[in-house]
């Protein structure tokens, strides 16, 4: 389903991510764990092309993101070509981000109607549906200020999911939040996956990792270390940093 | 001093005339220069040199000369060059051009006022620029742009007796053919007076509006 090959990412002459290829199979939950800085938020916004790449591909469900092949030839995607495979791709952030002006449903129906072109009696009903999805049947007339962190990541999670994405990207997503605001989101998360989305996920809940993920890479330095199933990767790290890492996160959490 | 109101009753008809083109040339000068305005703001901060440094060298010189001049610039020194417009056109394109920079510079400073993560949340969403725009970023510069917004759309009100100038029959010019003929000039430019400092009032009274919306809708605050 999502597809990196050889990535790198410079700005200026720091080199954010190097060399960086991943596979993520469909209905896949992927999970990238790594120290700050080390490039995990900059790999994300690749996929999407929010940071064009400096070198390397990415493909989406088959398909070149941001490269377009015209006769035998390939040329940068054009921002119409660009917004369009943005429609396919989810994504959330650590911040929501949501507008403060619109209402949840508001923020949840537009970009159904402005990019899908749905009209807005179906847009809304896709919206509660979702809304309801996540929980905050009961909020579709609330602004973003009026709700908890917890309900704003939630709906900030419909949003993505209203574009009917093939896969999310999510990036540590309940770090801005209080702790007894994680388990509410980690739990919508979770039954996206069971649902089969696709997903790549950036965090640092070792146990939702353990547990959700298929398959966990550690990224030090803008490179991959060590990937691999969750229950080798975080039970029996093969890599010194790796070690060094995990032994670091597991004192914090506990 | 023998001050005679009952002037009014003869006087409020070609007051009340003045009055309309005042607020019609008002209303006109910012319909036009309001989203030309939006376009200097988002073309100041172009990445494209040959966008930004045309338009910073125009705004520095527009800003700096004064609006009699470019009404006369217009009204005059267009129709040697071909092109002749009436005085109420004239007066529009005048003051339309040297507010679009002004205004330019309102929302300018509203635009930085967004936070960038917002233009980034609707490029993810695969959201057109315009639609991103009008639809996320706009609305979200109002707290900031509202109050400098209103006071140069008052400077506007004021600015169109200017056009007094070139023949434009607004609410100054209309006052001072009354007074010419009524030889009651003090009554007559104090009820000029109050009509500007009504029309001044329902800017007022718009830019309440506008910001009780945005408390209301919470863009006022960052969460
Ligand atoms: N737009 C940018 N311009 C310049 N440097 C950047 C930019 N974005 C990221 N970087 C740099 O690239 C490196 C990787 O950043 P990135 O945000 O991807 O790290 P991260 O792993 O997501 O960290 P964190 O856990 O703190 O979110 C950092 O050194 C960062 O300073
Ligand atoms: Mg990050």
């Amino acid at each position: 389903m999502v597809e990196v090959r050889n990535l790198k990412k410079q700005f200026g002459s720091l080199v954010a991510v190097e060399d960086v290829s991943l596979s993520v199979k469909a209905g896949e939950v992927f999970a990238i764990i790594g120290a700050s800085g080390s490039g995990k938020s900059t790999i994300l916004k690749c996929i999407n092309f929010l940071e064009p790449p400096t070198a390397g591909e990415i493909w989406v469900d088959g398909r070149r993101v941001g490269v377009v092949q015209t006769g035998g030839r390939l040329r940068p995607a054009r921002a119409s070509e660009l917004r369009l495979s943005r429609a396919e791709i989810g994504m959330v952030f650590q911040n929501f981000n949501l507008f403060p002006h619109f209402t949840a449903l508001q923020n949840v129906i537009e970009a159904p109607m402005a990019v899908r072109g749905l009209s807005r009696r179906d847009a809304v009903d896709l919206a509660k549906e979702l809304l309801d999805r996540v929980g905050l049947g009961d909020k579709f007339d609330e602004h973003p200020r009026r709700l908890s962190g917890g309900q704003q990541q939630r709906v900030a999670i419909a949003r993505a999911l209203a574009m009917r994405p093939k896969v999310m990207l999510m990036d540590e997503v309940t770090s801005a939040l209080d702790p007894e605001l994680v388990e509410e989101v980690l739990g919508v998360m979770k039954t996206l996956a069971r649902d089969g989305m696709t997903m790549l996920v950036v965090t640092h809940e070792m146990a939702f990792a353990r547990d959700v993920a298929n398959s966990v890479v550690f990224v030090d330095g803008g490179r991959v270390v060590e990937q691999g199933p969750p229950s080798e990767l975080l039970r029996a790290p093969q890599e010194a940093r790796t070690k060094a890492f995990l032994q670091r996160i597991l004192r914090t959490d506990a | 001093m023998n001050l005679d109101f009952g002037i009014i009753a003869v006087v409020w008809p070609a007051l009340l005339q003045g009055s309309l083109v005042t607020i019609q040339l008002t209303l006109a000068v910012l319909v036009c220069a309001t989203p030309l305005a939006v376009l200097v703001a988002l073309g100041r901060d172009s990445r494209l040199p040959a966008v930004r440094l045309p338009l910073a060298v125009m705004s520095a010189i527009l800003r700096g000369i004064p609006p009699l001049l470019v009404l006369f610039i217009v009204f005059f020194g267009l129709p040697p060059a071909g092109l002749a417009l009436d005085p109420f056109p004239s007066a529009v394109l005048a003051m339309t051009c040297y507010m679009a920079f002004y205004f330019g510079e309102v929302f300018r400073g509203g635009l930085q006022s967004v936070p960038p993560d917002q233009w980034r949340a609707a490029d993810a969403l695969g959201l057109k620029r315009s639609r991103t725009v009008v639809r996320i970023i706009l609305p979200q510069t109002l707290p900031a742009v509202l109050p400098p917004y209103i006071s140069h759309a008052t400077e506007v009100l004021k600015g169109t007796a200017l056009a007094t100038a070139v023949a434009v029959p607004e609410l100054t010019s209309a006052a001072r053919q009354v007074f010419v003929v009524t030889f009651r000039p003090f009554e007559v430019l104090m009820v000029a007076a109050v009509i500007y400092a009504v029309l001044d009032g329902i800017l007022l009274a718009l830019q309440h509006a506008g910001e009780r919306w945005a408390a209301r809708t919470g863009t006022s605050t960052r969460y």
